[in-house]
């Protein structure tokens, strides 16, 4: 594994964006704004399921107009935060707060993947507007809430250590 | 538990969670890792540069009063400032003799905060990161 990793680090890509003069903080910058489309539009999701913010609004019609932001926000934490782990791979492959950072996600995947897979194929019979939530779907967006704080806190850190 | 109880409790959490993510200290501050009391003068042979994001590294072999020789790290700012300061890659090579002031590692790791770098060519520049909080200038020239 270490043997991929330092190839990894020594790929031409790699090299480029590390030794680049304004690549690197380009990258970063649109981490940073992956990280408000993806987590801010989860949050939203979450905090209505939560019967904290929009309750007048149907649930199902809160989730369905931020999913294309969502997406938008996956897509640019993935493509940027890839480029920026194999640009310093070999560096900060043993960092304790990558690794809990890379936990974190695959919980948070999984959260969301099963909170899809049961409670939300129901969400149409939720009622149009003001209905509480299931306790179900209250469980999936607390943890939800609680993952990717921890995603977030855990990547900032991994630069101090 | 009353519902406004659960979310005044839930916008305390988030606010929490929020603050947590945003450290005061800018990337890497200067206090987080060095000690501003402790200046240190490094005269030493360059054995590897890492012309490297976030950070560089200036590898010196530095030779003690004792005719001991040790390997220091100098750690800089990025290519994008060095640059700027009109320090490019292409001015250091392995085998200069280049001159590091800057501060000591809280760790006490072989391991300094280069502030100022005196190049093969007598050039002085300043090495270290922007905003880091870290001394303005590099401590006076001990001798």
């Amino acid at each position: 594994m270490l043997q991929v990793i330092q190839r990894l680090y020594e790929s031409p890509i790699a090299t480029a964006i590390r030794e680049s003069e304004n690549l690197f903080p380009i990258l970063q910058t649109f981490h940073i704004v992956g990280t408000i489309a993806l987590a801010g539009a989860i949050a939203i999701v979450d905090l209505r399921l939560l019967n904290v913010l929009l309750r007048r609004e149907a649930t199902v019609r809160v989730a369905e107009s931020l999913l294309p932001i969502t997406w938008i926000g996956f897509a640019l934490m993935v493509v940027s935060g890839g480029l920026l782990f194999v640009a310093q791979s070999a560096r900060i492959y043993e960092n304790v707060f990558l690794r809990m950072k890379a936990l974190l996600l695959v919980l948070a995947l999984l959260n969301v993947a099963l909170f899809h897979a049961t409670t939300f194929r129901q969400i149409r019979s939720w009622g149009p507007d003001g209905v509480e939530t299931p306790v179900s779907a209250r469980v999936f967006a607390a943890l939800s809430l609680v993952l990717w704080a921890g995603i977030i806190v855990t990547g900032r850190f991994i630069a101090y250590f | 538990m009353s519902s406004s109880v659960v979310r005044a409790g839930l916008v305390a959490l988030l606010a929490v969670a929020a603050f947590g993510a945003a450290p005061t200290r800018a990337h890497h501050s200067f206090s987080a890792m060095y000690d501003a009391k402790k200046p240190v003068r490094l005269t030493g042979r360059l054995t590897k540069v890492e012309w490297t994001n976030p950070h560089s590294y200036f590898h010196l072999e530095v030779k003690g009063a004792d005719g001991k020789i040790t390997t220091w790290a100098c750690e800089g700012a990025g290519p994008g400032a060095l640059s700027r300061r009109g320090f490019n890659k292409g001015d250091i090579k392995v085998g200069d003799t280049i001159v590091v002031d800057g501060y000591l590692a809280r760790s006490g790791g072989k391991i300094i905060d280069a502030r100022r770098i005196t190049l093969p060519n007598g050039r002085v520049v300043s090495g270290g990161t922007p905003g880091d909080g870290g001394p303005q200038a590099g401590p006076a020239p001990a001798r």
